[in-house]
């Protein structure tokens, strides 16, 4: 058994354990209709998809502004097992979806279930390879990342229609599976941006680091600028057509406190302020302030995704807290041990 | 005659790169020489074309707009087709060159003047689409928010009127963007101009002496309005597909309106664009400057762009039974079963199945086919629009006011016009300015 199999086999192992300890958290803590599991799903699954995702597409495109980067970022990805095992956890809770009592030809609970789990494992299975092809630097990476890249819309999608949109039925939004794999995509390059700070000393050795910080920072900048763009064009289109069912997801978060005001913190944090400071050449420059920006990025996502799932489920504060810091936790040590399981030598 | 691809990639000795620019200028300033039998038969038919456009849009306003196929309820018909077409080609180009210039592509160089051409030339056939479906085009300036006596004023809620403003703003940075990209180019060609036609590329290039200083002002301008046209760009074709998206009719109220129509842009240009550069490289004999590996590029992104579409339409259509509405869910049963389903099916295998095919790494490569592609993701992308307008509007939510359309030979001949007025403009821009961009290509070797 090579070293990177024997790896996620240990992984593996670790990951079920925390997934039945989430479990227990999650129902054996009296919250309600907890949502708190669905919301690190939500943020965590958006992270470490949305890291793999950032480094396919600059496989696809040629992107030189990867090297540095490439490594560190796929470091993440067996995560995408632990979080197919959490999605198993979750299955109780598909109890509190609108459809779940009246299940349709899409929408009923065994569809359900499959075609996520399916999604997931697909993006495990495709980042696996595409880590393995891109570290040994492998004739089929630009195939493998066009592969993964269409599995990632897809499981993008999924999430945002299958476990966001469906819970606030009947609300629709054609967009929102766009929406969603652009966020992820914002969260990876957020990801990068805290890597830069993280992994200055190492990266400052590699030849041309200052450069492809740069143009992680301007990426940073673009996807601001791009969220923006599909907020308000999602927001505009809904707000002018003004009909009952569409408007109802606005309706119900802006009328009442506090999730008005955190729906208007989303829009400062994901576009106000990385648009108005990372047009500073300077500040793009700084590691630590690509550090504060990444960390503002990933705040603004995670206080989105708690808005959307929090008027239907309850969210509460205990589970939330302690099931965030576990898979948190899993997250830094499966990124500490990424030079052992991305066993192919490389930058 | 085989032309041997240059690798601009490799170093090359002081010589070499003399003579490969010595061979650049030869190239692109041959193709402003006398024309060629081959250019005025392409002349002589654009120019036929525009005569049928202009005989059919007399009829028109001599007999009035009951020549057009459109009623009630199908009032837009062929006509803004024609215009959400061509402001798509129009979109592209610009968004092509300048996103491609951010990007720091370096392929850029060999399309982005024919794109940026394209996009100007494009725009002018666009805005003649409003002027013909007004009908009586002499009152077209009420659709300006002027002071009257009447104290009238346009309805600024509307996003018609958006459009008006987004579409001339366009005009506006496109054009600039397009000359100031030639301004260094121009110079050259003022070199080897006499008498007066030197005078008038003299006055064009600005006295463009090509000192550091002009250079750097030069680079700086040329980056600020790249960085300018993209978003601008995103947001004219955003405003474009509102005109639709805005209203409450099934198949046009829908969020996803806005980027699917932006990559439409993207994917109609990028084809444009293979379908002008195609035949203009041969008739140039551009071969060595245009490569078998620029194609490819641009290939990859009509590929890109056609996922991104392909994807839009699937979207669209499971959304409409997902969301369990009655009047999405009829519309787009009726778009694959009723009258217009064949273009549908047209429109669906122009647009996702054909373009799949460019995942072939040899038939992205064969330009030939590229060509085929190109010409039939055209086609394919003004039956998208043409499905998107005229369906919506014959089925809409009362059964009792469905109808049926079908253009009118007035439509079709304007329609034809319309293309014949945009390929003599662009022959015209073959035989008068630098096709492409010879100081770029100079700087990659120099």
């Amino acid at each position: 058994m090579s070293r990177t199999n024997s790896k996620l086999l240990q992984f593996t192992v670790v990951f079920a354990v925390v997934s039945a300890l989430v479990y227990l958290i999650e129902y054996f803590i009296p919250s309600g209709k907890g949502g708190s599991l669905l919301f690190n799903l939500l943020f965590w699954v958006a992270i470490v998809e949305g890291a793999v995702a950032v480094v396919a597409a600059a496989v696809v495109t040629n992107g030189k502004w990867i090297f540095p980067y490439k490594r560190d970022l796929l470091g993440v990805y067996p995560l995408l097992l632990l979080i197919t095992f959490l999605f198993v956890a979750f299955i109780p809770r598909i109890e509190y979806y609108p459809w779940a009592h009246e299940p349709g030809i899409w929408l009923n609970k065994n569809l359900f279930i499959i075609r996520c789990i399916v999604f997931l494992l697909a993006a495990f299975g495709t980042a696996h390879l595409l880590a393995r092809e891109v570290l040994r630097d492998g004739p089929k990476k630009r195939f493998y990342a066009v592969i993964y890249l269409l599995v990632y819309v897809i499981s993008q999608t999924s999430v945002a229609f299958d476990w966001v949109m469906s819970l606030n039925y009947p609300w629709y939004s054609t967009l929102f599976g766009g929406y969603f794999f652009i966020e992820a995509f914002y969260t990876g390059l957020a990801l990068g941006g805290i890597l830069t700070f993280l992994l200055y000393k190492q990266y400052q050795q590699m030849e041309g680091f200052p450069k492809a910080q740069m143009d992680m920072a301007t990426l940073l900048f673009a996807f601001s600028v791009f969220w923006g763009s599909q907020f308000y064009t999602q927001y505009l289109v809904i707000w002018y057509g003004n009909l009952p069912e569409e408007v109802s997801l606005i309706v119900h978060r802006i009328s009442h406190s506090p999730t008005r005001e955190l729906s208007y913190l989303v829009i400062v944090l994901l576009f106000f302020i990385p648009f108005v400071t990372l047009i500073s050449r300077k500040l793009k420059a700084n590691p630590r302030f690509l550090l504060i920006i990444s960390l503002i990025v990933w705040l603004g996502i995670a206080l989105e995704r708690l808005i959307l799932i929090g008027p239907v489920l309850t969210v509460h504060p205990v589970p939330l807290i302690i099931e965030f810091f576990l898979v948190g936790a899993l997250f830094i040590w499966v990124f500490r041990q990424r030079d052992q399981f991305l066993a192919v030598a490389g930058p | 005659m085989k032309h041997k691809e240059v690798d601009t990639a490799k170093p090359m000795t002081v010589r070499e790169k003399i003579d490969y620019q010595n061979e650049i200028e030869e190239r692109v300033l041959g193709a402003m020489r006398k024309p060629t039998p081959l250019y005025w038969v392409g002349l002589g038919i654009s120019l036929l074309m525009v005569l049928i456009g202009a005989i059919s849009w007399t009829h028109q306003i001599r007999i009035g707009m009951g020549v057009a196929g459109i009623n009630n309820p199908v009032g837009w018909g062929v006509y803004i087709t024609d215009f959400v077409f061509w402001v798509g080609i129009a979109h592209s180009g610009t968004l092509i060159s300048a996103i491609l210039f951010l990007f720091r592509a370096k392929f850029r160089s060999r399309f982005n003047r024919s794109a940026e051409a394209m996009t100007v030339f494009a725009v002018l056939t666009a805005g003649l689409f409003p002027l013909i479906h007004l009908g009586r085009v002499w009152f077209a300036y009420w659709l300006f928010p002027y002071p009257n006596q009447r104290l009238l004023w346009v309805n600024f809620r509307s996003p018609l009127i958006w459009d008006v403003f987004a579409v001339s703003t366009y005009l506006t940075v496109s054009a600039i963007f397009f000359y100031v990209g030639m301004i260094p180019d121009l110079a050259i060609v003022r070199r080897f101009k006499k008498g007066f036609a030197k005078r008038i590329y003299s006055v064009l290039s600005l006295g463009w002496t090509g000192t550091f200083k002009e250079w750097q002002h030069y680079n700086q301008l040329y980056k600020y309005l790249a960085a300018l046209a993209t978003p601008l760009v995103i947001s004219v074709h955003s405003v474009v597909s509102w005109d639709f998206a805005m209203s409450v009719i099934p198949g046009w109220h829908t969020t996803i309106f806005a980027p699917y129509f932006v990559a439409g842009a993207i994917f109609s240009g990028c084809a444009m664009v293979i379908t002008l550069v195609v035949p203009m490289r041969k008739m140039f004999k551009l071969e060595k400057i245009i490569t078998v590996d620029d194609f490819d590029k641009l290939a990859q992104i009509l590929l890109f762009t056609s996922l991104i579409v392909g994807y839009a339409y699937i979207v669209e259509y499971t959304i409409a039974f997902w969301s369990g509405n009655v009047f999405e869910e009829s519309q787009f049963i009726y778009r694959v079963v009723g009258e217009y389903k064949w273009f549908y099916y047209l429109m669906f295998f122009c647009n996702v199945i054909l373009p799949l095919t460019l995942f072939s790494n040899r038939l992205r490569r064969n330009i030939s086919y590229l060509f085929i592609v190109s010409i039939f993701v055209n086609i394919g992308m003004w039956f998208e629009r043409f499905n998107i307008i005229v369906m919506s509007l014959a089925h809409d939510f009362d059964p009792y006011a469905w109808g049926f359309y079908m253009p009118s030979l007035v439509e079709f001949g304007i329609t034809l016009g319309s293309f014949g007025w945009f390929f003599t403009w662009f022959l015209i821009f073959a035989k008068t300015l630098p096709i492409i961009s010879i100081t770029e290509l100079k700087e990659e070797v120099a």
